[in-house]
């Protein structure tokens, strides 16, 4: 059985930092994926988040945990912007989803795009534990660091979000398709967003 | 001889012997939700692989130009910031 995916070692100089951000390069952009859902959106939202980094590397301490580091300023860019503009992104994500829902596939084979779709309607929280834990197997601790959060948290939340995403997808925890009286449910309740 | 059943300060119900085997009904008893590994632990039930498949086609996405542009900075710009 392997453990959780461990921090990569600390870079200690520029070019090591440099090689270690080309490294997390498609992770961060999956995670600002994972929050924002456009992909051009979640482009930009990882180039202010470098730009910020850059900006701020004197602060970076050699040695420590540089993905935490960079996911935390991702995390931070993009919930600072989140504010500035609450109502327009809210408005537009619920919309986006609402174009994208449909009955997902009942045959006990999750589609990708399908699942893409239910996972779009989770909630911030939820979606940024998944991507982090679920994804790239992060450990709780580091996770919850990134987040900001303890680590029991964290671990409610993946288990919450499992199981909304499940609901979502009308499989259960190993993937089997719920009975049909779940799958009858109007299309509304099952892709229900926050 | 019937069995004594009155109050004790070790098992205050009344009426229940304190090893009937059956201990307090539900909450007790009821199973904790299973605690889910990070991914390097568990990966083969279809929520993780597909979480894992979303970021396999993001990671295998080129690097946009604009992106490595800024790497190549690295090092040129200061300043600070509240989300660092």
């Amino acid at each position: 059985m392997s453990e959780p995916r461990k921090a990569p070692p600390a870079p200690q100089t520029q070019v090591e930092i440099r090689q270690a951000l080309v490294e997390l390069m498609p992770n961060l952009r999956a995670f600002a994926r994972s929050l924002c859902s456009n992909p051009a959106r979640a482009d930009d939202l990882v180039q202010d988040a470098l730009v910020k980094a850059l900006a701020n590397i004197e602060r970076f301490e050699p040695g420590t945990n540089l993905r935490a580091w960079m996911f935390t300023i991702l995390r931070n860019t993009y919930y600072s912007d989140l504010r500035k503009k609450r109502r327009e992104v809210e408005d537009s994500e619920g919309q986006h989803a609402a174009r994208l829902a449909d009955a997902p596939n009942q045959h006990g084979v999750v589609d990708l795009e399908d699942f893409k779709v239910a996972f779009s309607k989770l909630n911030n929280d939820h979606r940024e534990v998944l991507t982090l834990v679920g994804a790239f197997g992060l450990p709780y601790e580091e996770a919850a660091e990134i987040c900001g959060c303890a680590v029991g948290t964290v671990k409610s939340r993946v288990n919450r979000a499992r199981k909304r995403l499940a609901e979502l997808l009308g499989i259960d925890s190993d993937g089997a398709p719920l009975g049909e009286e779940v799958r009858s449910l109007p299309q509304g309740v099952i892709a229900g967003s926050w | 001889m019937p069995p004594d059943h009155t109050l004790t300060k070790e098992w205050p119900m009344a009426g229940r012997p304190p090893d009937s085997g059956e201990g307090p009904p539900d909450r007790a008893k009821r199973k904790r939700p299973a605690e889910f590994s990070p991914a390097g632990r568990r990966g083969d039930d279809p929520i993780t692989r597909n979480l894992k498949r979303v970021y396999e086609q993001v990671a295998a996405e080129p690097i946009p130009p604009d992106l490595m542009k800024l790497l190549d900075q690295l090092g040129d710009r200061n300043g600070e910031d509240d989300d660092v």
